[in-house]
């Protein structure tokens, strides 16, 4: 069945909420990898704005090719967010040998 | 009543109930098996717009490589949540439904007022500004208006019939320079993890 409007408003309305719960989650979250997992959260919300379009680009504009390019920007996106888990979690891994916990409110040594 | 729209229903209800119990678990195990879930039921939103393959990749990728890794380095470092503080701010979670009512109400509006089933597609653009310039008039032999100017026949005819031909016919001969500087991003975050979480010996 092609995505029709309703579907499409339907899933941007839902990658919205799940935007804003990640940002509201990053503001209030105390712990590092809670922080990681709520930017995790940002970039699902934005995959499934780029799906959705690439589907409606597909099946009700009648464009392929748009389709396709939707498609490879959300590979690219999960690629880069495989590089930047792996390059913070390394990055978690020396502040905890730092300080016994992530709480980053206790990670206060560069401020002035 | 389908049975796609009550498919429909459950997953984008299974990754709305999924993301807000990400935010408000307290256990940060909890956290990253809520946000699975969440992942799951967004690949099976991709299936039910017919997106198979980015499916396949949310899940593979997404849920089964990038999640299990945040769940060794929880289970690694036995990471917690720290204790709620009496310093805590006690709006919280006020401030945080407010945020979130606002930040979609302003999108979502937008979002609902627009008209989504017309637009101009790229390749429409390029043909209507063809015409501006040659004037509507094919002035040069063999000009055709074919809109994937860069995709070229492959060698063989073997692959064109599968699913994936035209996703990775566009990824490596269009999207190809992205795609290396993928892979050199790939490299580089792989060495910079290791040499981020060395142990540093005591000299001498």
């Amino acid at each position: 069945m092609p995505i029709e409007p309703f579907y499409l408003q339907a899933n941007l309305l839902l990658a919205v909420f799940i935007f804003a719960v990640g940002i509201v989650g990053f503001l209030f979250k105390r712990s590092a990898i809670s922080l990681f997992m709520c930017i995790e959260l940002m970039l699902n919300a934005a995959n499934l704005a780029f799906v959705t379009f690439a589907s409606h680009q597909a099946f009700w504009l009648h464009n392929p090719e748009a389709a396709l390019d939707g498609g490879i920007f959300v590979l690219f996106i999960i690629t880069i967010a495989a590089a930047e888990a792996g390059v913070g979690l390394a990055i978690f891994i020396s502040l905890f040998r730092r300080q016994q916990n992530i709480n980053v409110d206790e990670m206060v040594s560069l401020q002035g | 009543m389908t049975l796609h729209l009550v498919l429909y229903c459950l997953f984008f209800a299974m990754a709305a109930v999924s993301a807000v119990c990400v935010v408000t678990s307290k256990n940060t195990v909890h956290s990253a098996l809520f946000l699975v879930v969440t992942m799951v039921a967004l690949a099976g939103n991709f299936l039910l717009m017919h997106q198979e393959l980015m499916a396949v990749i949310q899940v593979f990728v997404y849920a089964g490589a990038i999640m299990v890794l945040f769940l060794f380095v929880i289970m690694l470092l036995n990471l917690r949540e720290p204790d709620s503080l009496p310093s805590d701010f006690k709006g919280r979670t006020f401030l945080g439904v407010a945020l979130t009512v606002v930040f979609v109400g302003l999108i979502g509006f937008g979002v609902l007022i627009s008209r989504w089933d017309v637009g101009v597609s790229v390749n429409d653009a390029k043909a209507v500004s063809m015409e501006q310039q040659t004037g509507g008039q094919n002035l040069e032999a063999g000009m055709t208006e074919d809109a994937d100017e860069g995709a070229k026949e492959p060698a063989s005819d073997a692959g064109t019939r599968s699913v994936f031909y035209p996703f990775a016919n566009r990824l490596l001969v269009d999207y190809l320079l992205p795609f290396e500087l993928m892979s050199i991003l790939l490299l580089v975050a792989m060495v910079g993890a290791v040499v981020v979480s060395r142990r540093m010996l005591p000299k001498g």
